[in-house]
């Protein structure tokens, strides 16, 4: 049964439904954070606070890879093919990059505040 | 007996600029609320070119086929009065239970509420239907109401004949060493119980199956799966001996799956396979069951039984016109196997465990008959003929132990037809646990809210 790219997107969306609220509110605090960097963009200096964001992504990538199968009810052990350790790592690398990407506003605040 | 199309299209489609400029302005909404939440067609459903009719369509049964029937022709049609019948207010999410029954979700994680899922613009009735009667288009009601209809879509489900086992009642369960993963989501967590219990003291596990057709075939072999998995994981498997008990000669209907577990369950999982054998009766009491074998009756000492009780369509359907009268689906409704339109009544449809077909007694045929059935109604609606096919899809996270699984899809043909060709359907993996334990359930919630 072929699943369309709306189709997906649906059950992406029915997964994340009960979280729909807090993602919101996250989002609503990272574009406000985003905001303050544009409005004080005269001190911004980006690749520090990139650096770190992208270290927190990876840290967090690292540890969604080795939690996945224990979030699951499964372990390390029942990994049977190439295909679980790709997903495995594929979804790692997705979560690592969404944080890194969602720690890069607060990140970038800290350092201007920082370093006034 | 009525076979004309009783269904006059005089007053169809009528006001094809108000229809123009409604999916206008439809559309325009649509585009700015998703520009705006990037989510906007998911929240609520769209009527994205709904079609003009004042038809008068009666769906029975607010279950997965009832929902996302009533969820589809809401936003296909505009004007049609739906009214949907089901007493029950909560709702199962039945593919759940296995999970529940063997310890790895809670109870609450499959209950949820009809009154969630069921479109705003679709009239709820909480009553059931206890008499068809096809040739007048009404249905007739338990609370002594009679509704009539232009189209009517059979979605009640099937009934668990646990009396057709002599001395087996759902109130046994969870006690004497007797569980059933098809009933209740309270039963499912009684007979985690049962089998927790088991799995501490060891003795003699017996897994029956119905004879007959029974919704979602793989679910006592899974159960099985999971018990012996639990006893393993527990250090006690030294201290149990299980027996799988089969009324006929294949434990799966799709060969290549047949073959893997007539040699996984002796050679791998120490489970022995008795062939020819239905459960008569239970004595409780004595924690004995009775089985009938080619040979006479043969009874059986238990320290756990998973029973499974035969299934039938509800008796409304069953002894109703709209019925197989006779053939090897006697009692369940009588469809064309592709189209799914009622071989004798034009106006009436059914999806879902109620239909006499070959296979596809399982919420992923669901999703896969639902469009087909409303594209034919739709089709009829326009005055022309029902094209649309379902195939006979059917698919079974064949789960082998907490944490792996394999995904089997296959249709009438019981050629496997997976719809990941990545996902190899012979082996077992992580993959198919995961789509089980955390995927699933939202596919199930989208295909409620016909999304997919
Ligand atoms: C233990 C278990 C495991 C399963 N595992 C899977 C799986 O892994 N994958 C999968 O795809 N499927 C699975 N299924 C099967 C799947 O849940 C069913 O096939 C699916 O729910 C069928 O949908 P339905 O709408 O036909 O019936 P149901 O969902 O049972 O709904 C029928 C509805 O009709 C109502 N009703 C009955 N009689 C009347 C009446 N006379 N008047 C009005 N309303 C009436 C009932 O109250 C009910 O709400 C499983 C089922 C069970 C029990």
């Amino acid at each position: 049964m072929a699943f369309s790219a709306a189709g997906i997107l649906a059950v992406l969306f029915e997964l994340f439904r009960p979280w729909l609220l807090p993602l919101g509110v996250l989002a609503a605090i990272e574009l406000g954070l985003l905001a303050l960097i544009v409005a004080r963009r005269d001190r911004l200096r980006v690749r520090p606070p990139a650096l770190i964001a992208g270290l927190i992504g990876l840290v967090a990538a690292v540890a969604a890879a080795l939690l996945l199968p224990a979030w699951s009810g499964a372990s390390m052990q029942q990994l049977q093919s190439l295909l679980d350790f790709a997903a495995v790592a594929g979804m790692g690398i997705g979560i690592g990059v969404a944080i890194g990407l969602a720690s890069y506003p607060p990140v970038q605040c800290w350092w201007i505040l920082a370093k006034r | 007996m009525r076979r004309e199309h009783p269904y006059s299209h005089a007053a169809l489609d009528t006001s094809d600029m108000d229809a123009g400029r409604r999916r206008f302005l439809v559309a325009a909404a649509a585009l700015t609320a998703g520009a705006a939440t990037g989510f906007g067609t998911l929240l609520t459903p769209q009527p994205a070119a709904a079609f003009r009719t004042p038809a008068r369509i009666v769906i029975v049964g607010a279950g997965a086929a009832g929902l996302s029937l009533a969820s589809r022709l809401a936003s296909a049609l505009d004007g049609a009065s739906i009214t949907i019948v089901d007493r029950r207010e909560e709702h199962y999410y039945q593919p759940g239970l296995t999970l529940v029954a063997t310890g790895a979700w809670k109870a609450s994680r499959v209950l949820d509420t009809n009154s969630r899922f069921i479109p705003r613009d679709v009239e709820w009735l909480r009553d059931s239907v206890v008499e068809y009667d096809p040739d007048n288009n009404r249905i007739h009601t338990a609370t002594g109401q009679t509704v009539n209809y232009d189209f009517l879509l059979v979605a009640s489900g099937l009934q668990l004949n646990f009396d057709a086992i002599e001395g087996m009642s759902p109130e046994l369960i969870g006690s004497h060493g007797i569980g059933c993963v098809y009933d209740t989501p309270d039963h499912a967590e009684r007979t985690w119980r049962a089998i927790r219990a088991f799995t501490e003291t060891g003795g003699v596990g017996l897994f029956t199956r119905a004879p007959g057709a029974i919704k979602c075939a793989g679910a006592p072999l899974k159960v099985t799966m999971l018990a012996e998995h639990g006893l393993r994981t527990a250090g006690h498997r030294g201290k149990a001996e299980l027996h799988y008990f089969q009324p006929g000669n294949a434990l799966f209907s799709q060969p290549g799956i047949d073959s893997f577990l007539k040699q996984h369950f002796p050679e791998q999982r120490d489970i022995a396979i008795n062939w020819e054998h239905q459960l008569k009766g239970l004595d409780a009491a004595r924690q004995e069951a009775t089985f009938v074998t080619a040979e006479g009756e043969r009874v059986v000492e238990y320290d756990f039984i998973h029973v499974v009780p035969p299934m039938s369509a509800p008796v409304s359907v069953r002894e109703s016109e709209l019925a197989w009268q006779e053939g090897g689906f006697s009692g369940w409704l009588e469809v064309d196997p592709h189209t799914l339109q009622h071989r004798r009544y034009p106006n009436v449809f059914g999806v879902g465990d109620v239909i006499g077909t070959p296979i596809g007694k399982t919420a992923a045929s669901v999703k896969a008959q639902t469009p087909v059935a409303v594209a034919n109604l739709l089709s009829i609606l326009r005055d022309r003929d029902p094209v649309a096919s379902y195939n006979g899809y059917t698919s079974c996270p064949l789960i082998t132990e907490r944490g792996k699984g394999i995904l089997v899809e296959f249709d009438y043909s019981l050629n496997m037809t997976p719809s990941f060709g990545f996902i190899d359907p012979y082996e077992e993996q992580w993959i198919p646990w995961l789509m089980k334990d955390r995927m699933l359930h939202a596919a199930y919630n989208a295909m409620l809210r016909g999304r997919i």
